[in-house]
């Protein structure tokens, strides 16, 4: 089964002065669930606005966008957790408070709050920082308190925008671990990221999308194939789409 | 419903920490402190100056944090990614909206309760009239109002256009009737039909103009408070579709 799957996915959006520019073109791929996905192409590739649309923070032009085989609904939402890159997270809040109030965003109880909170927040590493209002946070704390956010209501899938982007390599490493410890559990991650290594160490899959449109999308392998690193076989392939 | 005071209880602690709040209420208690000055100057006039400055003071304060913190809110949530956060949520934009905005209204009303409450104590003895409730309530409802409308402009425009479009809105239904005058004089005694329709459109401040200590002391007829209320809160239920309707289909990144 595909966590996600996306059909010809079009968007346009108002040029500068007049008109529009189309900048996703018949944007089509599926994430298997249970997997992890890399979502890469450079910046300006249409990454964050895949995502937009696939969550529909944007109305897309065409295109259907499949969660577990259904269209999103306020239901299938519950099995989704979603960190868009570096956002604001009501700094003025603890850690707690910040779960608190997406899990009263979530559930109409708060029954099983409490054991959950401190579960998400010792995976992430912040628990000893519980009751710290976010303002003195570090930017990797931070990034940490997003993911515990999207991890709050146990979700099947997670979808990560530039998760890594930012950070310090002590802060990549940290939320690395944090994705590889997800993966064991069985989630889905979903995430863009232009750090190819990154990609390369966690996804079994991939997407490339290159100036709107789908390069690859399949098992990491199969493209890396005679090339050593995912790097090499990138380089190759925008190439070739180029010429 | 949960969600909504979620929403709103979180938007409420966001706002009373901004810089802007502060600098709003050193301002209000500047103005009432000297209405209070002005006041104790005269001997016989002492209430009547302290409530006439004192509420405009308040009114004034208070438009300018409606019209700041409502044009502002939602284009923060939009530019800081916060409220794609939110709406991955199982919540609809409707509830996302109207949590905000009763944030707010929140926001609004306490501000609204404390500033008349030092208005009041410091006519301390002199004064004890349920009206002051009536006023302090129209200028309230005035203000949502704006705030409502600064709050919808700010989906579209950017914030300082939006406080813009708001604080021209408050000054031009505050002059109709003087632009009336000058426009009946202009044509003979005859006003033009564009401004009899125009004058429908925006909703009307000046008929409803009741911050002087005039109006407290003497009281306001119950028709005129029953329509007020109704010509504010159906304004208000307009501005608040309007939102929700703009913001159902917005792209919001």
């Amino acid at each position: 089964m595909n966590a996600i799957s996306v059909d010809k996915l079009v968007k346009w959006m108002p040029a500068q002065f007049v008109g529009k520019n189309q900048i996703l073109f018949d944007v089509s791929f599926q994430v298997p669930a249970g997997q992890a996905c890399g979502f890469v192409g450079n910046n300006g590739a249409g990454k964050t606005t895949s995502l937009k649309c696939i969550l529909e923070f944007l109305n897309k032009d065409s295109g259907d966008i499949l969660f577990f085989g259904e269209k999103l609904q306020v239901s299938t939402r519950t099995r989704i957790g979603y960190l868009p890159e570096r956002p604001y997270l009501y700094e003025f809040l603890t850690v707690w408070d910040f779960l608190k109030f997406h899990w009263n965003l979530t559930f109409s109880s708060q029954l099983n709050f409490a054991s959950k909170a401190e579960e998400v927040l010792k995976l992430v590493g912040l628990f000893e920082n519980k009751d710290k209002v976010m303002r003195k946070f570090s930017k990797g704390m931070l990034q940490r308190a997003g993911l515990a956010q999207a991890l709050i209501h146990s979700p099947d899938l997670l979808i990560l925008d530039e998760p890594m982007s930012g950070l310090d390599p002590d802060g990549r490493l940290l939320v690395k671990n944090i994705l590889k410890e997800l993966k064991k559990q069985g989630k889905t991650l979903f995430f863009s990221s232009h750090l190819l290594e990154d990609v390369e160490e966690l996804c079994e899959n991939l997407v490339i999308i290159h100036h709107g449109r789908i390069l690859y999308s399949g098992e990491r392998k199969n493209f890396q194939n005679q090339y050593q690193t995912l790097e090499q076989a990138f380089a190759a392939r925008k190439a070739e789409f180029q010429t | 419903m949960k969600k909504v005071w979620t929403l709103a209880v979180t938007t409420f602690q966001e706002l009373i920490r901004e810089k802007f709040f502060v600098v709003g209420l050193v301002m209000a208690f500047l103005l009432v402190a000297l209405s209070y000055l002005l006041g104790s100057l005269s001997f016989y006039e002492q209430t009547r100056i302290l409530f006439n400055i004192g509420t405009m003071g308040i009114e004034l304060v208070l438009i300018g944090l409606a019209l700041f913190s409502g044009s502002v809110l939602i284009h923060k949530e939009i530019e800081l990614r916060t409220c794609q956060i939110i709406l991955t949520r199982p919540l609809s934009r409707t509830i996302f909206l109207l949590g905000k905005w009763t944030g707010l209204l929140i926001f609004i009303f306490l501000t609204t309760l404390l500033l008349g409450l030092v208005l009041l104590l410091l006519s301390f003895e002199q004064f004890s009239n349920l009206n002051y409730l009536f006023v302090l309530e129209q200028i309230f409802l005035k203000v949502v109002l704006l705030m409502s409308l600064a709050f919808f402009m700010g989906l579209v425009l950017r914030p300082v256009l939006a406080s813009l479009v708001g604080l021209s809105l408050y000054l031009l239904s505050h002059s109709v009737q003087d632009i009336q005058f000058f426009l009946k004089r202009a044509h003979g005694g005859q006003i033009p039909d564009w401004f009899l329709i125009a004058q429908k459109l925006i909703p009307r401040f000046d008929q409803f103009n009741w911050k002087s200590f005039y109006f407290i002391e003497k009281g306001i007829p119950s028709e005129s408070f029953a329509m007020m209320n109704f010509h504010y809160l159906s304004w208000i239920f307009l501005i608040l579709s309007a939102c929700l309707l703009v913001w159902r289909k917005k792209d919001i990144g």
